[in-house]
Parts: C-alpha cells; sequence; structure tokens
C-alpha cells in the first residue's frame, strides 16, 4: 500500500529520472520538501537546477514555466493551493491557454501545474477552496482531478506527456490516504470517466475528494436497499459526456457531488449536459450536492457543514429515488 | 530559464512599455531573474504613455532605470530616438548578460507618434507635443546623419524607399488573394489533437 502523497511524489522522481527536460519547482518544494510533503528528499537527489524553490509570486513563476515549456522544456509546476494560484490566472488564462490557438500551432506549452484543493482540514477560507471549475471552464487547458493513489501518480505522468498545458488537482484530505499503486502496468487513459462501484436506481457522480464520500454514501444506500452507482470524473477538461449520459441512462437519476460553490459548478455543467442530452432518460430531478455559498469557515462544525457530506449525498440520492 | 538549463548561450530580449512597470509581475520578474541569474536584457520601451496614461500620472518615481538596481541588476537608459546610439547599447548589453549570465536592464527613451490604437482619439496630449517629438524622427534623423557623414546618397534613399513600397504592395497583393480560414477549422490548434 501507497499513499497519495508517495504516489506523486514516485511519479515526480520517475519523471525527473527519465526525462533531463522535465524539472520542477514552486513555493517550499525543495529543502522544506513540498507543502504536502510531495517532494520530500528530490532536492538532494536531484539538486538546486531541479528541485527549484522559487519566491513568493506565483505569476512570475508559473510564467517562467509556461517560458521554460516554449523553450523546449518540461516543467511540473507546483501551486501551494488553488487559492494562491489565482494570482498566476494571467498567465494561465492569457498566454498558456491561448499560444498554440494564437500562433496557429507553431507554439506549444507543454506545463505540467499541480495543486492542492479542497477543504475539510480546518486552514479556512484562504486555502479551502475548490476552483477547479474555473479552470476546467478555459479552452486550451486540461484539467485532471485524481481521486485515488494510482491516479495521482498516473496524472502526474500524464500531464508532464501531454503536449498541452494539464493542471492536476490534488485533493488536500486525500495526502495521507493509503491505496495499492501499480507502476508497472499501462495505465488507464486520464481523460476518461471510470465507474468506481456498479449501481442500477442512481447514479453519484463525483470527482476528487469528494469521490471517497460518495463511495461512502452509497455504502449506505445498499443498507437502505439503493443501488448507487458511483462515477469518478477523473477529468474535469475534457469531460467524459459520453460516460456521464451511459451511466444514468443505466440509472435514470443523478446526484452531482462537486465540492465548489453550486453557483456555476461543474455540477451545474453536468446538469446541463444531462438537461440537454439525456433528458427523455431522467426518472428524477437532477440533484446536485455541492459546498454552501460562503468562505470555507475556519471552525470545524462550520467546514463540515459548509462541504458536501455523506449525510447530504444520502438524503439527496434517496430524495431521488423516492424513498427520502 | 530553458536556455540556461541546456546550457544555451542565448540571450532573451524582453520588451515591454514603461506601463508594465507599475504592473508586480514587472518586480516579480526583475527578483526571479536576479536570484536565478538568468540571461534576460530587460529592454522598457518608455514612449512616456500607457495607452493614455503619462508617465507621471503612473510612475511614483519617473526614472524607471532606478528600479532594477533595487534587485541588484545593473541598468542604464539610452535616447530611443538615436538610432546609432539604441544599436550600440543593445549590443553591449547583450553581450554583458552573455558574458556574466546575469540579467541587465536598458531603457529605450522614445515617444509615440500615432494613437495607442484604432479606438484612440488622443485626448490625454496635445498635437504640438506630438509635432515637437515629430522633429526627433528616429528614421528621418538617422537619415540627415547619414547623408551627412556622406554613408548614403539620395539615389540610395529613393531606391530603399521604393523597395520597402513594393515589399508592402506585395505583402497587401499576397493578403488579398489569400483565402480566409474555413470557420469548420476555427478550433484547430486549440489542443495538440482534438479533444472530441
Amino acid at each position: 500500500m501507497t499513499t497519495y502523497r508517495d504516489a506523486v511524489r514516485t511519479a515526480i522522481e520517475t519523471l525527473l529520472r527519465k526525462d533531463p527536460r522535465v524539472f520542477l519547482m514552486g513555493e517550499d518544494v525543495g529543502r522544506y520538501g513540498g507543502p504536502y510533503a510531495a517532494s520530500k528528499s528530490l532536492l538532494s537527489e536531484f539538486g538546486e537546477e531541479r528541485v527549484r524553490d522559487t519566491p513568493l509570486c506565483e505569476s512570475t513563476f508559473v510564467g517562467a514555466g509556461i517560458g521554460a515549456a516554449l523553450g523546449g522544456m518540461r516543467p511540473i509546476v507546483e501551486v501551494m493551493t488553488v487559492n494562491f494560484s489565482l494570482l498566476a490566472l494571467d498567465q494561465i488564462v492569457n498566454n498558456a491557454a491561448v499560444l498554440r490557438h494564437m500562433s496557429g500551432g507553431q507554439f506549444q506549452v507543454p506545463i505540467a501545474v499541480r495543486m492542492a484543493t479542497g477543504g475539510g482540514k480546518q486552514i479556512a477560507a484562504q486555502h479551502s477552496h475548490s476552483l477547479e471549475n474555473w479552470y476546467a471552464h478555459v479552452p486550451g487547458i486540461k484539467v485532471l482531478a485524481p481521486a485515488t493513489v494510482q491516479d495521482a501518480h498516473d496524472m502526474v505522468i500524464a500531464a508532464v506527456e501531454d503536449p498541452d498545458p494539464v493542471f492536476v488537482f490534488e485533493h488536500q484530505m486525500l495526502y495521507g490516504m493509503e491505496g495499492p499503486l501499480d507502476i508497472e502496468s499501462e495505465p488507464p487513459s486520464p481523460w476518461k470517466a471510470a465507474i468506481r462501484r456498479a449501481g442500477t436506481d442512481v447514479s453519484l457522480i463525483a470527482y476528487g475528494g469528494s469521490l471517497h464520500k460518495a463511495l461512502a454514501a452509497a455504502e449506505e444506500l445498499e443498507q437502505a436497499g439503493v443501488s448507487a452507482e458511483v462515477v469518478d470524473l477523473r477529468s474535469l477538461r475534457p469531460l467524459d459526456r459520453e460516460a456521464i449520459i451511459e451511466s444514468v441512462s443505466r440509472t435514470h437519476r443523478a446526484v452531482l457531488i462537486d465540492e465548489a460553490w453550486k453557483t456555476g459548478s461543474l455540477a451545474s455543467e453536468i446538469s446541463a449536459i444531462l438537461a440537454e442530452e439525456a433528458f427523455y432518460e431522467l426518472d428524477a430531478p437532477i440533484a446536485r450536492v455541492c459546498t454552501l455559498e460562503v468562505p470555507i469557515p475556519y471552525a470545524k462544525h462550520l467546514e463540515d457543514a459548509a462541504i458536501p457530506q455523506v449525510a447530504r449525498i444520502v438524503e439527496a440520492a434517496k430524495r431521488s429515488v423516492g424513498g427520502g | 530559464m530553458a536556455d540556461k538549463m541546456k546550457g544555451e548561450s542565448r540571450v532573451t530580449a524582453c520588451f515591454f512599455g514603461d506601463g508594465a512597470t507599475d504592473e508586480g509581475e514587472f518586480h516579480e520578474s526583475l527578483n526571479l531573474a536576479a536570484l536565478w541569474k538568468l540571461p534576460v536584457l530587460f529592454l522598457c520601451e518608455n514612449n512616456k504613455y500607457a495607452m493614455g496614461t503619462a508617465l507621471e500620472r503612473h510612475v511614483s518615481d519617473r526614472n524607471i532605470a532606478n528600479n532594477p538596481p533595487a534587485y541588484g541588476i545593473p541598468a542604464d537608459s539610452v535616447n530611443g530616438m538615436d538610432v546609432v546610439a539604441v544599436e550600440r547599447a543593445v549590443h553591449n548589453e547583450a553581450e554583458l548578460v552573455r558574458e556574466t549570465s546575469h540579467p541587465r536592464f536598458l531603457e529605450l527613451k522614445t515617444y509615440r507618434f500615432r494613437a495607442h490604437s484604432m479606438y484612440d482619439a488622443e485626448l490625454y496630449r496635445s498635437k504640438e507635443e506630438v509635432e515637437e517629438y515629430k522633429k526627433q524622427d528616429p528614421i528621418q534623423s538617422f537619415q540627415e546623419r547619414a547623408m551627412s557623414d556622406a554613408l548614403i546618397k539620395q539615389a540610395d534613399i529613393d531606391a530603399m524607399e521604393a523597395d520597402v513600397a513594393k515589399e508592402i504592395e506585395e505583402a497587401i497583393e499576397f493578403a488579398e488573394q489569400g483565402e480566409w480560414e474555413p470557420v469548420e477549422d476555427i478550433t484547430r490548434h486549440t489542443y495538440a489533437r482534438d479533444l472530441s
């Protein structure tokens, strides 16, 4: 068994060893070992050039990564949390995402940007938001959300090997999670959703940290006689529309779990996809279980109340099947 | 940064205007380039206006070259209207960056004769000011200097101007003969491979 954090670290180490163009940079990735310890001891093995501590200047070090990618390198840029990544949005949205299109394919930006996302650790509104839907809004970039130990490893590799800018959102509650890691087999495509639990009555569609709450909810629902299918989106851009529609076409009910605020969330986008493309498959209104529309509070009981929890998912699913 | 990591001897010339020096990224970039000893020549084209906002209305210290030394970056200014001075200064600075693998900064003091864009009615400056600066037109003054130094003759200038006019005409002709990109190709190059 491996932790999610070690899976990320193993992937970075493999890439650094395999490809001299790869380097890691970000705040505290070197001497500190990574804010979430995902790059522990890499500095001593690969040196200051390839495991690079940066000043606190997200816009400029993400910009430097974009420049290095344009210049033929394969940077992995770590931004401590999605909250801080907002300082780099100009570089991401106005440069990384558009350069290939604006240059008619002459420039490419093969950068991988990793960051922590999500709440649950009582680190308050400065470090707990889920803004991956902001990134998933933008054409020209790709967005991955690994929810398992295996994906934490495979998606870092996929992000670096991809010719386009790829953003990997690692949920901060998952770093300590343990699971199996197979580094020998060919990994599945990172751009496809996965059915993590098969079911017949309702589809629970989740990603990242919420996947495990959806799985726990499915377990509870089974005790109550409801068979829930759990879909892990894995890729947030592109979204695997086929997998979403297929699952709902089987179960005819959809509960969408998303740690973002409900307004303008990916859950909203998926609701629209289902309404547009699978309306006649639905036997019940679509339900969204999202974060309450407040900055994530510091106090434990308020933080718990703000973000999606198993009980809310169970309740939404029961209402959907008519038993709640 | 890529050049440095790959051991190339190239220098990156980074161009920006006086307006960009207001941005936090300007200061972040100076800090990062100096900290990591990146072979960058920062070239600030100071044309006195950030779109429509005059220099004295957007920077606290009108001497822009005062900023880089705070980050340990040598900085100089040159008359950007003097072709020979610019060529000499840029050449020297670039060679120093290459030799030292340390960033340097050069301010090119210049002026913009025309509007910022086709939507700019130029309400923020007087016509007299523009006319005054036109007397320093770098092309005109370089031409006069070359003539007085007997480096070129009127016939050479006429030939050059005719060549340029012809090149522009041919470019327009080429563009007008070209076909519009098909609308079906609109999403091409958004990604390396089509996502759908």
